[in-house]
Formats: structure tokens, sequence, C-alpha cells
């Protein structure tokens, strides 16, 4: 029944264009991801031509800038999901784990971009924000949205690593560093940002700020070591990959390079709790 | 026998049915008795609601197409500004349901459905962008010729 309401029956679909699902199967859960990628990219699309008309400044940035990181950031994270579920036996893709976090992750991820989106017109601060008690719900629950988007890629890197092909390719490697450890750091990075008053650490003058990611060149700034932490789960699966292309054994260089993006997440984490800029002045 | 009806009930009533119109959209299952009502019916119906108020109205208006003051000097007039505003909620419906009936040929998820509905139901264009901008990722081309084969081996 919950089949039919969501339109999965077996039936043929029409695929990407330029062959780009060619090595993707046609399941419903990596369909829904792609789809949740395309849907991202589409927003920040949509998003852009905003970022141009508006003149507000919201935190000294201008006010579409963090949706539009946000769908850029989602979007690479559904990309990343759909590609490395590629791994697990069609089966054990669609089972009832997978299904349950892959379906929480979407509508998380509806709730939190449309959110953003929706506060960033209005030319309120979403997270951070305690102003009004309907806004310190919002907050509340784009916390909990944040930790389910989480648990799918951790839970896509404990499967791989149990019911995965169990090769010595570098991608599995990376695959379940990335996803697993990732996950983790991020979880606990996240944690501690949204515990905190501000994702800012110290009190900014000048708001001299890195182009284009917007961190603090004054202050300590807890948004560096969520970056570094969300994004191993892209870049380790892709050094797995690289490797295995080159045909080099992976299993030290992918675990060295786990090693250094821990610490150096770990580090700039330290720094940014007692304030110190990453990129001072 | 001759009533006439106020913009304001007028509004109301349109209002309402778009509002049930996208409510099938987005809650409904995608049976074709079902969304005949949003794609033909109540579109049609605000069609008609749109030329009974043109025809009596357009050509008293000072207003035209032509510049902007021309169109604000046509919505002065609540019945024109009522039509202009039921043209809105006839086309985007129409477009909502071409949107769930297209969205469904590619398997697009119920769920990503939804906020592209939203979108097209508050911000018509950015709805239809958004659809606009997924579909042109997808190609039909392998989908109608396994139809094509399928028909041929049942002929031969």
């Amino acid at each position: 029944m919950s089949a039919k309401v969501f339109n999965y029956h077996n039936k043929q679909y029409p695929s990407l264009v330029f062959g780009l699902s060619k090595r993707m199967e046609n399941d419903f859960i990596t369909r829904i991801l792609l789809m949740s990628f395309l849907f991202l990219m589409a927003v920040t699309l949509i998003l852009i031509p905003g970022y141009y008309f508006d003149s507000r400044l919201l935190n000294n940035a201008p006010i579409w800038a963090k949706p539009i990181k946000f769908s850029m950031a989602l979007a690479m994270h559904f990309i990343t999901l759909a590609i490395l579920a590629q791994q697990l036996e069609r089966s054990r893709r669609t089972g009832v784990l997978l299904t349950f976090f892959v379906y929480l992750a979407v509508v998380s991820m509806i709730f939190e971009q449309g959110y953003i989106s929706i506060q960033a017109a209005r030319g309120r601060h979403s997270h951070f924000n305690g102003d009004t008690p309907f806004e310190t719900l919002m907050y509340n629950f784009m916390g909990i949205g944040a930790v389910n988007l989480i648990l799918a890629s951790f839970a896509l890197g404990l499967l791989i690593w149990k019911y995965g092909n169990k090769d010595r390719s570098g991608l599995r490697l990376g695959s379940i560093l990335g996803l697993t450890i990732g996950s983790v750091l991020t979880l606990i990075y996240g944690m501690t940002m949204g515990n905190s008053p501000s994702h800012l650490v110290g009190e900014a003058v000048n708001h001299s700020t890195v182009p284009l990611l917007g961190w603090s060149r004054e202050v300590g700034d807890l948004r560096i070591p969520h970056f570094i932490a969300t994004h191993m789960m892209q870049l380790l699966p892709l050094l797995g990959l690289f490797l295995d292309k080159l045909r080099f054994s992976p299993k030290i260089i992918v675990s060295l390079v786990t090693f250094i993006f821990v610490m150096m997440s770990a580090i700039f984490f330290d720094w940014a709790l007692v304030g110190r800029s990453v990129f001072p002045l | 026998m001759h009533t006439v009806l106020t913009p304001d009930q007028l509004f109301t009533w349109a209002g309402q049915a778009a509002f049930y119109g996208w409510i099938i959209l987005i809650f409904l299952p995608r049976i074709k008795v079902i969304l005949i009502i949003p794609k033909y019916i109540i579109p049609i119906a605000i069609g008609l609601m749109y030329g009974g108020l043109m025809l009596a109205h357009y050509s008293s208006s000072n207003g035209d197409f032509a510049s902007l003051i021309g169109v604000r000097t046509l919505f002065d007039n609540d019945y024109l500004l009522l039509a202009g505003w039921v043209h809105y909620l006839a086309f985007d419906l129409f477009i909502g349901a071409w949107i769930a009936k297209k969205s469904d040929a590619i398997g697009l998820s119920r769920l990503i459905q939804t906020p592209i509905l939203i979108a097209t139901y508050m911000f018509g264009p950015v709805g239809l962008f958004l659809f606009l901008s997924i579909r042109v990722m997808f190609t039909r081309t392998d989908f109608t010729k396994n139809k094509e084969q399928t028909h041929v081996s049942q002929s031969v």
C-alpha cells in the first residue's frame, strides 16, 4: 500500500541524459537520492538571482549566501549517498534499514532547506535564533533534522562495511572511513556548535572573512571543523577511487589521509573553541 | 433573477476552488478521475469566471497591457484586479497538475514533488523552474524504444 502511495511500482522510468545513470541501478532508493540531488541543484539555480537582486545583509553576509551554501552542500551529500550506495546489493540497498534512514534524510533535507530559505527571505536568522517561541522550536527541529541527515550517511557507511563487496579497493575503504568517521565527527562538531550561542567564538570587529566560504579571519569559527568532517564523506571515497585507477595500494594512503583529516578537524575545533582563527589576518 | 456577485465573494470562491485543487495534487493518489479535477475542471471553471469578468469590464477601463502604468490603471477596477488574480490561480493550478503528471512519469517521489508543488502554488514560475530544471536531466528515448519493441514483437 505504502509502495503505491509513493509511486514505486516496478515500472520502467526514463534514465538520466548522456547515460549519467548507466552505472546506477534503477531502484527507488537510488532514484530518490538522485532526485534529491537534482532538486537541490535546481534550488541552488533559482536562489542565485535572489543573491544578485537582494541587497540585504545578515551577519555581514549577503542574505541568500546561506541558503545557497546549504543547497550546494546538501546536493553533494545526496549525490555521494546515491553513488556510494551502489556498492551494496540491490536487496540490501532497498532493505528496511536504509529505506528508513534515506526517507528520514530526504524529509529532513526538505525541511532544512525550506526553513533556511524562508527565514532568509524574511531577513531572519534560522540557526541560533531564540527571538520568538516559534523560531526557538524550529531551531530545535533543525538540530534533529541535521542529525537525521548524518544518520543516513552513518548507516550507509556501516552497511557498506558489513554487507558491501568485501574487496581491498580504495573506494570501499574510503567510503567506510569517510561515511562513518565523517558522520561521527560532524555530529560532535555540529552539536557543540548547536549548543553555542553562535558559530563564532569571540567578538568580531571588522568582520574580515575568507572569500566564498565566509569563515572568520579574526575569531574562532566552529564551522571550519564541521566543514572538514562533513566533506571527508566526499573526499575519502574520491581519493580511494583515484588510487584504484592508478593501481596504488590504497590501504596506507587512505588511512593516513583519514588520520590527517581527523587531526586537522580536531585541531581547528580546539582553536575555534579558544577563539583562535585558522586564517589569521 | 439577476443577482450581481461582489468581487469579494468571487475572490473567496475562486481561492477556495484553487486551494482544494492544490490539496488534491499534493495529497491524493494520482488516479485519472481525481486528477481531472485540478487539471481540467477547476481551471475551466476559473477560466469561465475570468472570461466573464474581462468581457464585462475590460473595455470600460482606461488601462491597457502596454505599460506598467496602464496595468496599474487596469487594476484600479476591483473586477479587473480580481480577473488578474484568478488568472494566476487558474494557470498555476493547471501548471501544477502538469508538473504532477510529468513528475510521476519520470518517477519523481511524491515527497520531493511536494515542495515543488507548494512553490508553484505560492510563486508559480519558481516551482515551474524547479521542475523543468530537474526534468531536463532525463531522456525518454529508452522508455519509448522498449514500448515500440514489445509492440512489434506482439504483432509478429
